[in-house]
């Protein structure tokens, strides 16, 4: 049993979020009401700020940016003309999320901040180190499934599909912070760069934080994208491996690119090499297989998902091939 | 206009009303201060509730789907996963699907909400609905509100843009990627929305016309379709307790206390009662994670929930045995000792024959020896898949090695569960010294028996029911501890007591198909022609034994050197149990692979080898239907040579089942001289279509429509009939049924002749003096008697039994029994293989069946198609992920156990070597278990076609691929 709270405006929220611990936010409740259902990773109490749907779910155009408030469903995201014609990557992605009735309640911001799905951490018996333990039970255990990318700590997987597609496109996230009198802005990149030796957080907001609103801008000059994803099913799948790739071009050359795995590591991460291999190239099929190649650099496997290695160069080489013309 | 919404404050028991607004809903109230609620706290929900203004008093964490089933009473909103997972809890707000499960109700205030009631306010089905009867695109019924839904909403988005265009395949698969059918209706479903958004007639697909014969729809499909079907979670009884079961945190330990005084004294407790096998001191071994200790009754589900966590249990905790290599290692500790043998529970469905007749080597149990004694010499008992009979290995080895084409083949299979979306589910309610049970259960009569054994009841104290069962598989086959539980707790406590598996212990606790370790060598001559097969196997069923997987071996190839050992190996994790086809589907894994490497290296096609060497006539002839049906076999022998990143192959593979049959199986008519005709057995309705196989058969004989039908099923009170397992239901109540309904034709000539001079029998009814013809059906007005009864029971086939063998005259009391017949499949499927993603995907498959005589064709194709797809399920994606330390099981949702979903679902065309069995009055034969026997085997044969590789290891997952592709 539960002691709900209802929050009427952002600054609010986080007072009394952080007033009681263990308390966490209830927006769409697809992650949290699971959680709490499966009895793990339950929270204290719930901080439900669903009733804030009338200021912060809309989404908002400007010349050169989108901006969605933190309550904008899933669905109402992707059926944006705007995210429709001109993000096809944050719509190809947010389109193979889970499932339509998720998608239609899920919000922006609960799809951030959703903790990983990691079989361990969502097991009631195994007290890992996300909870607080010593142990990460999947290196020892099943890790079929985890982080071949930053795992010696903790190798659960991000869960956030929308924030491989945020960090591609460059967004920022307004933010507001535990003692803090107004939104702070917070880079995607800034978001995913985890606290050191704190296996408990996926992103590094203080707790009790609250994303208000996302802003997405517009991507300037030429752009191709794409989304892939590999997984056993075609959709209602998590991702072994999902890949974000945004290319800038000029003609047929590669000014500049962001290129996002997802579900390999602790948070969505840029593919460096395959991106330093693509600036300057022409986007032709040998280019996006060498460069594809470089996509896992740095990988570390653990004992049962050494076969992510090639399936990240796989389905970034999918991916890129996607975009020839 | 904003409502303002009423708190009743219900804590110390003053109903007080308050006016501060509840911040909730999409009209956004505003309000002074945050509202905290007690957990204890109901809220009033305003809301428009299928088109009626509602107000539900919740608390604050119920949500949608809670307040839906317990608060507004409407049960057509289903709870399958629990997580968002399954769909089947689906319903729309404000003119989107949600998973009714994860959402608060009191953030639906305001909203205007649909449930699959609300569909169908006055009678008139929608078009959805009457497209999902039409195309038979349901079978338990139980995800098929939720799959309404889901459709219903898509189609009226795609009316509204594309009017009555038709939606692509791929179009409707992404609108319902987020419902999952365990039955395997995808296909059907598929179709049956195109049809609506078109506004034609949808068909069920794969059923012939048949312009002689008036096919019935399914016969509880509206019923379904509306839900207004009643699982046994549906049911509620007037004071009717929760049930909680504490059970096992440890693989394997040693009980040696356990003390429930604390958890009495919790508030809304009832009672406690300790669950082990034995409680008078001696110390009890509990092998799984997940074992029953005690269990609680109380007013709610969260207060049995925390009591049942106060009660204290100090074990001695034993290692755990997980791992299946390491079980059979020398210094592995024991799980069984031989004091401990009649704890050994049966994973199969085989005979429990004492475990004295096996060897038992620590924690290798095997083979077993039958005593001539307990079976006749005439029996071949290596053909009933029983477990081997140790025969001369080696010879066998060596007509291998000198065969001109040698295979050596080692296969794997992983854990596979069975997944019904209803969970296991039970209410018990005593009358004084009489039990009666709700069930989700797949054999009321054998549970009945059992559970008046275990409370040293006479057996008509005990009536067990199970209306509607939500997808069994097997796993409801035997009793269950929760039953027991739900019987002595109502018994203490005078109120009828509910217990629902969650999702994760159903995952757990409630059966599995054991995992399988095989080596097959097999022997040909250049031509293909099998000589020799060698075939080991180890079955892991968990905490028990029984699982075989050579069965299939000893009879589907006729050689003349065949070896084959089933050995289990037992290990600390929770039991198998009967799952469809118990044993055969691994067993075909790597038999019929072994036999697809025949082919392909003596450069034959796979099937045209296996008609030249077939002795049988019936399956020659499936094997035949199955080639010319396919159309171009000339592409089975082709090789792989693509090497693009999409690469398609064909394979096939073939199967066989048992015809079982219950002789002793009755079934009564009852028709009054209104017309009206009721069929009672105690047969069950798990989504195979029982209900439409005696429908089917009364519309057959006599002409009397569904409509004037009364079925009475699922009642252990009724009429004998056998568990529904096995496929021995259709052979037992069609000809049980036709019995009846023959000497009720006969009775009823006789009626009208003698008071009709000059009537003479026509074929379908009489033929009167003044010429006319009137059918049976409307011949009701003559009968003898008002109502006239009448009973008819199986009995014996023509020529008698192959189990048991023998005289005719003692067969009829018999619970069970193997015909002569036997039943054969062959699939083929065509696959794609992603050689980058290492994805898998059918794209079609065809299924040719020896099912005798259809007797029912719509539920046949439906049961054939879902066979099928839980085959590819198996082959590609299902596989129990257990902590290989703790044995803890990681599978505990429909996220991390993963099923196929309809995205993934292919057409599938089911063809019916349509003829009858030469032994039964019907020809009925059976066809649940033989629909998925070969499947996963043609999944991996067509993989093998596709790339040149194989995967030997279910699920056939991208990690495997990409391996068996590097």
């Amino acid at each position: 049993m539960l002691k709900v709270t209802y929050a009427r405006e952002p600054q609010e929220a986080v007072k009394l979020c952080t007033a009681s611990e263990g308390a966490e936010y209830k927006a769409g409740g697809t992650d949290v009401m699971d959680r709490f259902k499966q009895r793990t990773l339950m929270p204290s109490a719930l901080i439900n700020v669903s009733g804030m749907a009338r200021e912060l779910r809309y989404i908002r155009q400007s010349d050169d940016a989108l901006t969605a408030g933190a309550l904008t469903t899933l669905t109402e995201l992707m059926e944006h003309p705007v995210v429709v014609e001109r993000m096809p990557v944050l719509f190809q992605s947010t389109d193979h999320t889970a499932t339509p009735q998720i998608r239609h309640v899920a919000t922006v911001g609960g799809a951030l901040c959703q903790r990983p799905r990691c079989v361990y951490l969502r097991h009631p018996d195994f007290q890992c180190r996300k909870k607080g333990g010593a142990v990460c039970y999947a290196q020892i255990g099943d890790s079929s499934t985890h982080a071949i990318f930053d795992n010696e700590l903790c190798c659960a997987v991000h869960a956030s599909t929308l924030g491989a597609a945020l960090l591609a496109l460059d967004a920022t996230l307004e933010v507001w912070m535990p003692g803090e009198n107004a939104a702070r802005v917070v880079t995607m990149q800034e978001f995913f760069t985890l606290p050191e030796h704190n296996a408990r957080v996926e992103n590094s907001l203080p707790a009790g934080s609250f994303v208000e609103a996302v802003r997405i801008p517009l991507p300037m000059g030429v752009t191709k994208q794409a989304y892939e994803r590999a997984s056993p099913r075609l959709l209602a799948d998590w991702g072994e491996v999902e890949v974000c790739a945004v290319l800038w071009l000029e003609g047929n050359r590669i000014t500049d690119s962001r290129v996002v795995l997802g579900s390999v590591g602790r948070t969505p991460r840029r593919a460096t090499e395959t991106e330093a291999r693509l600036k300057g190239q022409p986007l032709t099929r040998d280019v996006v297989v060498y460069a594809a190649q470089a996509a896992a650099a740095g990988a570390r496997p653990l004992k049962d998902n050494q076969h992510k290695v090639t399936l990240t160069n796989n389905t970034v080489q999918a991916t890129l091939e996607g975009l020839l013309s | 206009m904003p409502k303002v919404s009423r708190r009743d404050f219900l804590k110390g028991g003053a109903a007080a009303v308050a006016t501060a607004p509840l911040l909730a809903g999409t009209d956004g109230h505003a309000q002074d201060t945050p509202r905290e609620l007690a957990p204890d706290e109901r809220v009033a929900v305003d809301l428009t509730l299928n088109g009626k203004p509602t107000t539900l008093n919740v608390l604050p964490t119920t949500t949608l789907a809670e307040a839906l089933r317990e608060e507004a009473n409407l049960t057509g909103t289903k709870l399958g996963c629990g997580h968002g997972a399954c769909g089947a809890c689906t319903v729309d707000v404000d003119g989107r699907t949600v998973a009714s499960c994860l959402g608060l109700c009191v953030d639906a205030h305001g909203a205007t909400v649909t449930t699959v009631e609300g569909l169908a306010p006055d009678g008139k089905l929608h078009p959805v609905q009457q497209a999902f009867i039409d195309a038979d695109a349901l079978q338990c019924g139980y995800c098929t509100p939720g799959f309404v839904m889901s459709a219903v909403s898509f189609y009226d988005r795609w009316r509204k843009e594309r009017g009555t265009a038709a939606p692509s395949e791929a179009e409707v698969r992404h609108a319902l990627a987020g419902n999952i059918c365990r039955c395997g209706a995808q296909p059907a479903i598929i179709q049956a929305v195109i049809a609506a958004c078109r506004g034609v007639r949808a068909r069920p697909p794969n059923v012939p016309s048949a312009p002689e014969r008036n096919l019935v729809p399914r016969f509880d499909a509206v019923a379904k379709v509306t839900g207004q079907a009643r699982y046994t979670v549906d049911r509620k009884l007037p004071g009717m307790l929760s049930g909680y079961m504490l059970r096992s945190a440890e693989a394997h330990a040693r009980v040696k206390r356990i003390d429930v005084s604390r958890a009495e004294k919790m508030p809304g407790v009832r009672a406690v009662e300790v669950m082990l096998p034995s409680s008078d001191g001696r110390f009890v071994t509990v092998r799984w994670v997940g074992q029953e200790l005690a269990a609680v009754a109380a007013e709610t589900s969260w207060q049995a929930e925390a009591a049942a966590r106060a009660i204290q249990v100090e074990l001695e905790v034993l290692p755990p045995v997980v791992d299946f290599t390491k079980a059979e290692q020398p210094d592995a500790p024991v799980i069984f000792s031989k004091a401990q043998m009649d704890e050994v529970r049966h994973a199969n469905e085989g005979p429990a024959l004492p475990e004295s007749l096996s060897t038992w080597k620590g924690n290798v149990r095997g083979p077993t020896r039958f005593p001539q004694r307990l079976v006749p010499p005439s029996v071949p008992l290596s053909n009933m898949g029983l477990g081997a009979m140790p025969s001369n290995s080696e010879g066998v080895l060596e007509a291998v090695a000198e065969s001109a084409i040698a295979v050596d083949i080692n296969a794997e299979t992983a854990v596979q569960m069975h997944t019904a979306l209803e969970p296991h589910a039970v209410i018990a309610q005593w009358e004084g010294d009489a039990l009666t049970v709700y069930a989700s259960c797949q054999a009321v009569q054998q549970t009945a028996g059992d559970l008046a054994g275990a409370l040293d009841l006479p057996t008509d104290k005990v009536r067990v029911l199970a209306e509607y069962v939500g997808g069994a598989f097997g796993a409801k086959a035997m009793s269950r501890p929760e039953m027991l539980a739900a019987a002595r707790l109502a018994k203490k406590t005078n109120a009828p007591v509910q217990m629902i598996l969650p999702r994760w212990d159903e995952l757990t606790v409630a059966g599995n198909r054991p995992a399988s370790r095989q080596r097959v060598r097999m022997g040909a001559d250049r031509k293909g022609k099998l000589t020799a097969i060698h075939h080991e196997a180890r079955t892991y069923c968990g905490a028990a034994v029984g699982e075989a997987a050579t069965g299939l071996t000893s009879t589907h190839y006729a050689v003349e050197e065949l070896y084959r050992l089933d050995l289990n190996v037992v290990t600390t994790t929770p039991p198998g149990c009967p799952f469809r086809a118990p044993g055969f589907p691994p067993n075909a894994f790597s038999l019929e692979q072994a036999v697809d490497e025949v082919a392909a290296r003596a450069g034959l096609d796979p099937l045209l080898m296996r008609i030249h060497q077939e002795t049988n006539p019936r399956r020659a002839a499936v094997y035949r239907l199955a080639r010319e049906r396919f159309g171009h076999p000339e592409r089975l022998r082709e090789v792989a040579r693509d090497k693009g990143r999409f690469v398609r192959g064909v394979g096939c593979a073939t199967g066989e089942w048992f015809v079982l049959t219950a002789p002793n199986c009755t079934v009564e008519a009852r028709a009054t001289r209104d017309g009206r005709l009721t069929l009672s057995t105690a047969t069950h309705d798990i989504g195979q279509g029982a209900r439409t196989v005696l429908a089917q058969l009364v519309q057959d004989l006599l002409g009397v429509p569904p409509s004037r039908l009364t079925l009475r099923i699922a009642d252990s009170n009724l009429p004998t009939a056998p568990f529904t397992g096995g496929s021995i239901t259709t052979s037992s109540i069609s000809n049980a049924a036709y019995h009846a309904l023959r000497a009720f034709i006969d009775e009823l000539q006789g009626a009208v002749a003698s008071r009709v001079r000059g009537a003479v029998p026509v074929p379908g009814g009489m033929r009167f003096p003044d010429g006319k013809r009137v059918a049976w059906r409307d011949l009701f007005e003559y009968l003898p008697a008002d109502p006239f009864v009448i009973l008819g029971r199986r009995g014996p086939d023509a020529d008698g039994f192959a189990i048991p063998p023998g005289p005719l005259d003692q067969i009829p009391q018999l619970p069970v029994a193997v015909t002569k017949d036997r039943v054969s499949s062959a699939n083929i499927v065509e696959v794609e293989v992603d050689r980058l993603l290492g994805r898998v995907r059918v794209l079609s498959a065809l299924a040719v069946l020896d099912a005798g005589t259809l007797m029912a064709p719509v539920p046949a194709a439906s049961q054939v198609m879902g066979g099928v797809i839980q085959g590819i399920s198996y082959a590609l994606y299902e596989g129990r992920r257990m902590d290989p330390t703790t044995g803890r099981q990681l599978s505990r949702s429909l996220e991390s156990y993963a099923l196929l979903g309809i995205a993934d679902a292919p057409r599938i065309d089911v063809v019916f070597l349509d003829k009858p069995s030469p032994r039964s009055p019907t020809g009925a034969m059976g066809l649940g278990e033989n629909a998925t026997v070969p499947a996963a085997a043609a999944v991996a044969n067509a993989f093998f076609h596709a790339t040149g590789k194989r995967v030997l290891s279910t699920p056939m997952l991208p990690s495997k691929v990409l391996a068996a592709l590097s």
